[in-house]
This record gives C-alpha cells, sequence and structure tokens, in this order.
C-alpha cells in the first residue's frame, strides 16, 4: 500500500494521523479510497469536476503529478504520495 | 557579507521578524519593513523583535528603529498593501532590490509573485502553519510560486493560525528560512535553489525540496518566454 502524507489542515479528516496507508493503482484510485475510509477529505483536494484543486499539489515519489499523467499517474506499493495545499500564515 | 542590496520585507509578525533579525545575521545594511499592523501584547512570544513596552506601537517603525540601533539603515513604512495596488508600488523600489514576502495573505503572495515576476525582480516568499513551513526563491527566467500552486486557496478553505494552531518556533525557523534565501540570492549563491518550494515538515524535521521546473501555461513562462530554467540539480551544496 502506498503511503499518503496529510498536511496539517487535512488532518481533521484522519484522526489526526499525518500520514495513512491506502490500496491504489493510480492517483485517482487513491483519491476515491482515501475518500472511503476518510469521508469528506476528497472534497478539500479535488473540486467538483473531480481535478486536483489549482491551489493543491499531489506528487508521487517526489515528482509533481502535473508533470507526469495527473490523476492518471500510477502508484505503487512503495510509493509516498504527498498532498501539499498552499498556506499562507505567519503573522 | 551580503553586498549592499536592498531588501524590502512584507510583513513584520510572526515570519518577518524572524526573517528581519536572519537578514541582519547574514550581513544585509539596507532593509525597508512594511507592515500596516500595530503591537500586540498577544503576538509577543513569536513577534520576537517586539516587547511589551512596544504594545500599540506601529511594527514596522518599532522593527526599523530596532534594526538602526544594530546600525542597520531601516526604513518603516507603516501603511496597508493591498493586492490591487500591490504593482505600481512596488515599482518604486530599487531595480535589484530583493523582496522577502512575509505577509499571512495569500492573495497578497499571489499579488506579490506576479509583480515581482513581471518586474523582473527577485522574490523570497513564505507562510507558516502550525508545524510547516514553505519557503521559495523566485528570479527572473526560474519557476515562479505560481507555478507550483496555480491560484490563491479560497478563505473558506484556508484555515488561520488560530484554527489551526502555529509554534512560534516553527514560524521563527521558516523566517530566518526566508533569510538565508534572501541573503544567498544576494550573493549569487542560490542560483540552485530557485524555483524550488521548501517544505518544511517541523513536527518530523524533514525538509523537502519540490517543483523547480517552470509550469507550463504559468503566466511567468509569456513573461520569461525565452529564458530557459535553472538548473534543477543539487541544492546548497
Amino acid at each position: 500500500m502506498a503511503t499518503v502524507r496529510i498536511p496539517t489542515p487535512l488532518r481533521k479528516f484522519t484522526q489526526g494521523k499525518d500520514e495513512v496507508t491506502i490500496a491504489a493503482a493510480s492517483v485517482r484510485e487513491l483519491l476515491a479510497n482515501l475518500e472511503a475510509t476518510y469521508p469528506g477529505i476528497k472534497e478539500r483536494i479535488c473540486d467538483e469536476t473531480g481535478a486536483v484543486r489549482r491551489f493543491v499539489n499531489v506528487f508521487v515519489a517526489d515528482e509533481d503529478i502535473r508533470f507526469l499523467e495527473n490523476l492518471d499517474t500510477a502508484v505503487k506499493d512503495a510509493d509516498e504520495v504527498s498532498i501539499v495545499p498552499a498556506i499562507a500564515g505567519g503573522r | 557579507m551580503t553586498p549592499d542590496v536592498q531588501f524590502v520585507v512584507l510583513g513584520a509578525g510572526g515570519l518577518g521578524c524572524p526573517a528581519l533579525l536572519g537578514l541582519r545575521a547574514g550581513g544585509a545594511r539596507r532593509v525597508v519593513v512594511v507592515d500596516h499592523d500595530r503591537v500586540e501584547r498577544s503576538n509577543l512570544h513569536r513577534q520576537v523583535l517586539y516587547d511589551l513596552g512596544d504594545v500599540g506601537a506601529p511594527k514596522a517603525e518599532v522593527a526599523a528603529a530596532t534594526l538602526r540601533r544594530a546600525g542597520l539603515e531601516a526604513v518603516a513604512h507603516p501603511i496597508k498593501l493591498t493586492p490591487e495596488a500591490f504593482g505600481p508600488w512596488l515599482s518604486g523600489f530599487e531595480p535589484d532590490a530583493i523582496i522577502v514576502e512575509c505577509t499571512d495573505s495569500p492573495a497578497l503572495k499571489f499579488a506579490c509573485n506576479d509583480a515581482c515576476v513581471a518586474q523582473r525582480r527577485r522574490l523570497v516568499l513564505g507562510a507558516a502553519l502550525g508545524l510547516r513551513g514553505h519557503a521559495i526563491a523566485v528570479a527572473p527566467g526560474s519557476a515562479c510560486y505560481r507555478c507550483v500552486f496555480e491560484t490563491p486557496p479560497p478563505e473558506a478553505l484556508t484555515p488561520s493560525c488560530a484554527e489551526a494552531g502555529v509554534l512560534g518556533s516553527a514560524v521563527g525557523v521558516t523566517g530566518f528560512f526566508l533569510a538565508h534565501l534572501a541573503c544567498a540570492l544576494a550573493q549569487g549563491q542560490a542560483l540552485e535553489a530557485v524555483g524550488r518550494l521548501y517544505e518544511l515538515s517541523l513536527g518530523s524535521g524533514i525538509i523537502r525540496t519540490i517543483g523547480g521546473r517552470p509550469r507550463s501555461g504559468c503566466r511567468c513562462r509569456a513573461v520569461h518566454p525565452t529564458e530557459s530554467p535553472v538548473s534543477t540539480t543539487a541544492v546548497f551544496t
């Protein structure tokens, strides 16, 4: 299963876990399975069309999926998948 | 020693204070401090340029005065920046000034990125939330902040520090890291670091670099259509 790194703003959906493991063959399947396990999380990552939101990046093994096959990017068992939203704090 | 470059620091709060101290540590001699806010008692633990005697005073004025006492040429701009007026305002600074973006406004960060790209300015931009920090250095021809994040997050989906929490020391590390990137840019030592987003995961102690390649279709490619992306090999070797 792939390891998915969960950013701070989304940990409320994963009971505070910063890493979860999800079985999937592609990013699209991974996001669907992530939603099945942690309901509500996918809409924070994807818009109503299913595309990854423009202020969120998804990386498979440190490669931006926009430079790969986007949602069809393959995911292997040993892969680490990172979800990285823009943040703005600092005050 | 950092060359005699003008550093324009936007925001003198949790990120800006350590960034200003980091610039001082890095040998900066000329600094402009921009912030419209006033010092609050509740933020003193992480806004480390201020003390109880400064509560209620303009942050930019206090920060600049503190830096002047340390021998820097520091100027305060206690003004409120807006995304709409940002570009024309920025154009008044020296062409080779390095902009250090430390505000907590998503819209302003993107406006700053766009203005710096359009005006061919060097920029260091950062943010921090919880135990996580982001930092990126941008220079003419490099990937920019929009190459990594295409749009600002909507406010409804942007947790504030109050909601998500923030550890003052994590903001401090991120602010100092921004200053380090800015000083390295000034010294011409950060050519391999520009265009990459550094993600500081301060809970796990992991620093990752993201991106580095200009994104096809990004507006920075329209501004610099013929420039080659910078090297994406080793960083800080």
